[in-house]
């Protein structure tokens, strides 16, 4: 009789045939009820007479010299009497309405499998049944082996899901799928921080984590959707998802490095396109047009600049960019040294009141990563042209210089006599003077705000001390160290504006 | 035959030992062939030839015999009984025909599903039958030239030799295995096949298994 299997449950159903890749195409043609059978072993029945001899728990696979289609009633009755687990039967014969019946009045399940050998199916069936461990690993390094160094994401989900034939996916946090099939049943499922199958419907969901940064809070699933399924085999595809979770980790970091190249390549571009005292090249032209700016039409630049000590982070680069095109600001985006840079273009001029459009968006942009990346942006006039493109994004930069006192975002338009202000700001000669002129202080960031608040209120100790929270004596006291450091007398109007230009620069323009 | 085979070698001349051929063919044209010097299978198959060349329709007849050697050879009172058939259906009897020569009433059902395939002699098909008051519960009929094996369930309920009849519920007709259509509502009955035929010669000739089936001729309630 039947061989003593592993734990309850362990051993391979019926119903688990359905999944099994050697039986794509399978279909149950009846006995539904009878899908929880064990299967003890598997044998070819090549004429009737055989079934006599199957011990209970068999899966036949009928292999019969011109089948005529009665033989499998006259088997389904014999495999009934005989405690078959099933019956698998090939070619395109159509199976009655008899034989469908009968099955299901047995309970004894027929699984028909058009385009297969008998013989051959019975082998792989029989190590499914017999050896299925040995099977599970010979898959997961069937699927290794394809993995092609250097695989992008989309080759490793196509490795998986050849190798597996079910559906595939790569999840993002949000359970949103960035690869692979869209249709997923990820609602309301937890996102294991190791691989690890859970139900779904009738199969398994498995679910590894992709560790590219930080391994306890990882961002990337790779999800595979499996039909019902033996339990060895659900623990070969963990495995398996564990394995391939390695590589789409190194893919994205491949990713990743090439993104950071990317993005330096444009920031030199853009550099280059900034650069008012240079003509654009053709070299230049052609490297725009592969990262695909366009330098034609009407262009609107941004310049968003990171407040603090923030420097441009990929990460950060990312949530802009992100932040902008849900905004709905789309065109070329660069980094700079202290933020990162956006134009848009359009065909035609750009009527005069859409710089408030432009400002509203570009708001509402820094206002949703305004946690992560902390930002002040300003928005420059529409240009036409290649040249226009310099021209927006100085404006764009000097409007940034202003922004933050009145809003985190300003408009060159906005700025009024301020603007001239901003050409100090970003002379060279006059930054290394202010930088010269104030040396004295030393860095002592008490000194230079009280000197700075000092000068924007009129000399008022009074207003100063308020701003500042402290008193008007320390103020004064402040103020005299000041004058003695720097060897300046601000009551003079000469001397009071240089500093009071100096602050500025020194200060970003706050 | 006793009954109608479609092969020349399925008789029970052939059976006793007694040579088909000379085998002679004609037509209405008149026509004449004689089949000679050659085993039954092969006589079989140059007289099937010839009627296909003749046009599909031709009449034979087989080599003389002594009449007294028919007395063991031939199945005796065939042609009377057929007529004799005939007549109790014509008068719309066919419960006192089955009762007369044995038979019995296997199903009263309707043709649910009918399957057909070319072979490589002849066609063959199947066809289900599902039984009246009895929704869900189907037989199989499995025929060629002629209806040759009946399951239930999987289990052999008639085979040939016997005789498996299809009777139109309409007009109580007999029905060939080509009038075997979607909807009919027929009875289906079973004759003994002539003794000759259930002998253990006699079903390696004409058993299932000489048609194809793997199944033993058995009838129910008898031992096989």
């Amino acid at each position: 009789m039947s061989a003593p299997g592993p734990a309850p449950g362990g051993r391979l159903r019926v119903a688990h045939l359905l999944g099994v890749a050697e039986l794509a195409g399978a279909e149950l043609v009846g006995g539904a009820a009878g899908l929880d059978r064990e299967i003890a072993d598997v044998a070819v029945v090549h004429v009737l007479g055989d079934v006599e001899t199957l011990p209970a728990g068999t899966l036949a696979v009928t292999a019969f010299r011109n089948p005529l289609g009665y033989e499998l009633e006259v088997v389904a009755r014999a495999g009934h009497a005989r405690g078959l687990a099933g019956l698998v039967t090939t070619g395109r014969r159509r199976v009655l309405t008899s034989t469908r019946r009968m099955c299901d009045r047995l309970a004894l399940p027929l699984v028909s499998v058009p385009d297969a050998q008998p013989v051959g199916i019975a082998a792989a069936l029989a190590r499914h049944v017999h050896d299925p461990v040995h099977l599970a690993t010979a898959r997961v390094l069937q699927v290794v082996r394809r993995l092609p160094a250097g695989a992008t994401t989309a080759q490793i989900l196509d490795a998986l899901h050849g190798g597996l034939g079910t559906p595939v996916a790569l999840v993002g946090r949000d359970r949103g799928v960035l690869a692979g099939a869209e249709d997923l049943p990820l609602a309301g499922v937890p996102l294991p921080a190791a691989a690890q199958a859970g139900p779904a419907g009738d199969g398994h969901l498995v679910l590894a984590p992709v560790t590219v940064d930080d391994p306890l809070r990882p961002d990337l699933w790779v999800a595979a959707l499996l039909p019902e399924a033996p339990p060895v085999w659900v623990d070969g595809v963990v495995t398996l998802l564990r394995v391939v979770a390695f590589a789409v980790a190194a893919a994205t970091a491949r990713e990743r490095v090439a993104g950071e190249r990317d993005a330096r390549d444009r920031s030199t571009l853009a550099a280059e396109l900034m650069d008012p005292t240079r003509a654009v090249g053709r070299q230049t032209v052609e490297r725009a047009l592969r990262v695909g700016w366009r330098l034609d039409g009407w262009h609107t630049g941004v310049y968003l600049r990171l407040t603090g000590d923030a420097t441009p982070t990929p990460a950060g680069a990312a949530a802009v960019a992100d932040a902008l095109r849900r905004c709905g600001l789309t065109g070329a985006f660069a980094e700079r040294a202290d933020g990162w840079v956006l134009w848009t273009t359009a065909d035609t001029e750009p009527p005069s009141e859409s710089f408030r459009g432009v400002r509203d968006a570009v708001a509402a942009a820094l206002a949703t990563v305004g946690d992560e990346v902390p930002l002040v942006a300003g928005v420059g006039r529409p240009y036409e042209g290649r040249g226009g493109i310099a021209t927006t994004l100085q404006e764009a930069a000097e409007a940034s210089l202003f922004a933050g006192a009145r809003g985190p975002v300003e408009h060159v338009d906005g700025l009024g006599a301020r603007r001239y202000l901003a050409r100090w700001h970003q002379s060279e000669a006059f930054t290394s003077y202010a930088a010269t002129l104030l040396a004295p202080l030393g860095g002592q960031d008490v000194l230079l705000d009280t000197l700075a608040v000092y000068l924007d209120r009129e000399s008022s100790a009074t207003a100063t001390a308020s701003h500042l929270g402290v008193h008007r004596n320390t103020v004064n006291q402040r103020i005299e160290r000041v004058q003695q450091l720097l060897h300046v007398d601000l009551t003079r109007a000469d001397d009071r504006l240089v500093v009071q230009l100096a602050c500025r620069v020194l200060r970003g323009g706050h | 035959m006793g009954r109608a085979f479609p092969e020349l070698e399925q008789t029970t001349f052939f059976l006793h030992g007694v040579s088909l051929t000379p085998v002679v063919v004609t037509d209405e044209k008149g026509s004449l062939l004689v089949v000679d010097g050659v085993d039954g299978l092969t006589a079989e198959r140059l007289t099937r030839a010839a009627v296909v060349a003749l046009g599909g329709w031709g009449m034979i007849a087989f080599a003389p015999q002594r009449a007294d050697a028919l007395v063991h050879t031939a199945i005796r009172r065939s042609i009377w009984r057929a007529l004799d058939i005939g007549r109790m259906l014509r008068a719309g009897n066919p419960e006192r025909m089955v009762a007369a020569y044995g038979g019995r009433t296997l199903v009263r059902g309707k043709v649910v599903e009918v399957e057909r395939a070319a072979g490589a002699r002849f066609g063959y098909g199947s066809a289900v039958l599902e039984e009246d008051g009895a929704p869900g519960r189907s037989v199989r009929l499995e025929f060629q030239n002629e209806n040759l094996l009946l399951l239930a369930d999987g289990e052999v309920r008639a085979a040939v030799p016997d005789l498996i009849c299809l009777l139109s519920r309409d007009d109580g007709r007999p029905l060939t295995t080509e009038e075997i259509r979607f909807g009919l509502e027929v009875d289906v009955l079973t004759l003994p096949g002539a003794p000759q035929w259930r002998s253990r010669r006699g079903l390696g000739l004409v058993g299932p298994r000489a048609f194809g089936y793997d199944v033993d001729y058995v009838v129910p309630g008898t031992a096989r």
